[in-house]
């Protein structure tokens, strides 16, 4: 077994806000320390104001660490040589409005470093990829959020980097677009690039990440195997009925809830016995039953979990 | 460090600069301005006693250059100030752009769009002259030259404002301020002459004098107004001069701008 190549690390890294004049100043981000290895994918979560666009900053070397330090494959950000091989889209891109969209990316790509000889083709090709080639001479300022978000996703991966840090990619998409976006990380994922993703949107960065860490009140609180989130969250278990339910079922007595009321009852079980009690108990009193099942813990649930435990205290 | 790459860097971000620039509703304001502002300097040379064509040059040449001066202020200082407050900075300065790449670019991009609105205003006003004189007067081009090199010198002083302070309105201040001081220091010249001042004020205003821009000693407008020659190796030493305090102003600008959080 190869050891793992990290390619991204902040180590005991904290950063300050100075807030006024007289040099008071806020914690935003404190003690952190994580690292991410080649070819993997990397989510990047927390609350609103957990911290986790100013550790972005520092990644990319637009602020420097007020403790710490932060490197990318072995050298600090502010080196821009390193920089050649990161690429970025931030959280609600802005772009200049009068430059039409190849335009644009032709820019971005120059300064990304891709050879004048191949810039026409990459332009093109990225366009492509991202689905906004018909509308490569439109004017940014003519463009949706949702197109903007493309040119911000065909500007990062432009040359190819090998370290792409996305700040809420799905942001401005519609479930079309959202869908292409992440068949598009899944790809990108595949080819071997190592991708640093920060999102609201868990259930992607569930799909998406091989690891994730979560971040309260600038702390990192939790890394973990996304593969081995029921270690984190417990498994609960499901039984759909078809119909009400039978008021001889006594479901209080039975230890579950009930989770929703439509055309279908959905009951949750914490502990098996009991749903597996109520199974049987069901069947007896001949209800329709729809489906029965064990339901794994997800992200959302754990994030959840951890941010609210770092609120209580 | 500067290499091939640098340059090809700097030129992007210029070229993308300019044409954002270009296509702004702003530059192509100051045009029809302009076009108003020249047809207006015939109506003063009418009502004039004296040579009606000196007062449409004294007046036409007065206007291209404080209207050159003040869309590169105002379009310097805006521009800068959305590309901050927009955060298109931070995509900039993610890819391997070093931060005085980032600055020359925009320096070279407001610069050369200010030197297209001048050379336009120039085209018109020098056509304009020559309907009244039934000639061209070449040495307006001159003029045009050296208004050139003061927009340099108010361009460079943008971007290092720009680098200091967040609004753009102070920016557009201190520029304009500059660009008002710059033209104004015979004033100076004249206090220390006359011994108005002495002592430490001497020291004080003879500093002021040598440190701000010696924009009246570049403008050979009332040169040529008055047909005054004005000989070549002024417009040599004018050169020389621009290009040295604008590399001076775009050096302090980047090393402030280099400590600049962006937070």
């Amino acid at each position: 077994m190869t050891a793992p190549n990290p390619v991204l690390e902040l180590k005991s890294f904290s950063y300050r806000y100075k807030s006024n004049w007289l040099g008071k100043s806020t914690e935003a981000v404190k003690n952190v320390s994580l690292t991410v290895n080649s070819g993997e994918s990397f989510g990047f979560l927390g609350h609103n104001g957990a911290g986790k666009t100013t550790t972005i900053k520092s990644i990319l070397g637009l602020t420097r660490p007020s403790s710490g330090e932060v490197l990318i494959f072995g050298k600090p950000p502010t080196d821009a040589k390193v920089r050649a091989q990161l690429g970025y889209l931030p959280e609600q891109p802005y772009f200049y409005d009068h430059l039409t969209v190849s335009e644009l990316l032709t820019m971005y790509a120059q300064l990304a470093g891709v050879p004048s000889a191949q810039l026409r083709e990459r332009v093109s090709s990225t366009l492509s990829r991202v689905h906004v080639d018909h509308k490569a001479r439109a004017q940014m300022r003519a463009l949706s959020k949702g197109l903007t978000q493309r040119v911000a996703m065909a500007q990062a991966i432009v040359a190819n980097p090998k370290l792409l840090i996305l700040d809420e990619p799905f942001s401005g998409l519609d479930p079309i677009g959202r869908k292409e976006f992440k068949d598009l990380l899944y790809e990108i994922k595949e080819s071997g690039t190592t991708i640093f993703i920060s999102s609201h949107i868990l259930e992607d960065i569930e799909f998406l990440c091989d690891r994730a860490s979560i971040m309260a009140h600038g702390e990192l609180k939790l890394v973990l195997d996304l593969s081995q989130l029921d270690r984190y969250v417990e498994r609960k278990y499901e039984l759909t009925l078809e119909s009400e339910i039978p008021s001889s079922l006594e479901i209080q007595s039975l230890k579950g809830r009930v989770d929703d009321q439509g055309k279908v009852t959905r009951l949750i079980f914490d502990e098996r016995d009991d749903a597996e009690k109520a199974l049987s108990k069901a069947l007896q009193l001949g209800a329709s039953i729809s489906q029965y099942r064990a339901v794994h813990g997800n992200l959302e649930e754990l994030f959840v979990k951890v941010v609210s435990v770092k609120e209580a205290t | 460090m500067i290499d091939r790459n640098s340059i090809r860097r700097v030129w992007a971000i210029s070229l993308s600069t300019f044409r954002e620039s270009m296509r702004s509703k702003v530059l192509y304001s100051v045009l029809v301005f302009a076009v108003l502002i020249i047809g207006a300097s015939a109506l003063f040379g009418s009502v004039t006693i004296g040579d009606q064509v000196k007062v449409i040059k004294d007046f036409g040449l007065f206007a291209l250059s404080l209207l050159s001066v003040l869309y590169c202020v105002i379009s310097g200082s805006t521009l800068l100030f959305k590309e901050l407050a927009r955060k298109t900075v931070f995509n900039i300065l993610s890819k391997p752009v070093r931060r005085w790449e980032f600055l020359t670019g925009k320096f070279l991009g407001i610069f050369s769009t200010s030197v297209v609105l001048l050379f336009c205003m120039g085209i018109l006003f020098s056509s304009f002259t020559a309907f009244f004189e039934r000639s061209i007067d070449f040495e307006l081009f001159r003029g045009y030259f050296h208004i050139a090199l003061e927009l340099m010198i108010i361009c460079s002083a943008v971007i290092l404002f720009s680098s200091i302070v967040v609004t753009p309105i102070l920016i557009g201040l201190f520029s304009f301020g500059l660009f008002l001081a710059g033209r104004s220091l015979n004033v100076l010249l004249y206090l220390i002459d006359e011994g108005f001042v002495s002592g430490g004020e001497a020291i004080v205003v003879k500093s002021l004098y040598w440190g701000l821009p010696q924009l009246h000693t570049i403008n050979i407008n009332d040169a040529l107004v008055y047909q005054i020659a004005v000989p070549h190796t002024q417009s040599i030493w004018a050169l020389i001069y621009a290009i040295s305090y604008s590399a001076v102003l775009l050096v302090l600008a980047q090393m402030l701008f280099q400590r600049r959080e962006f937070n």
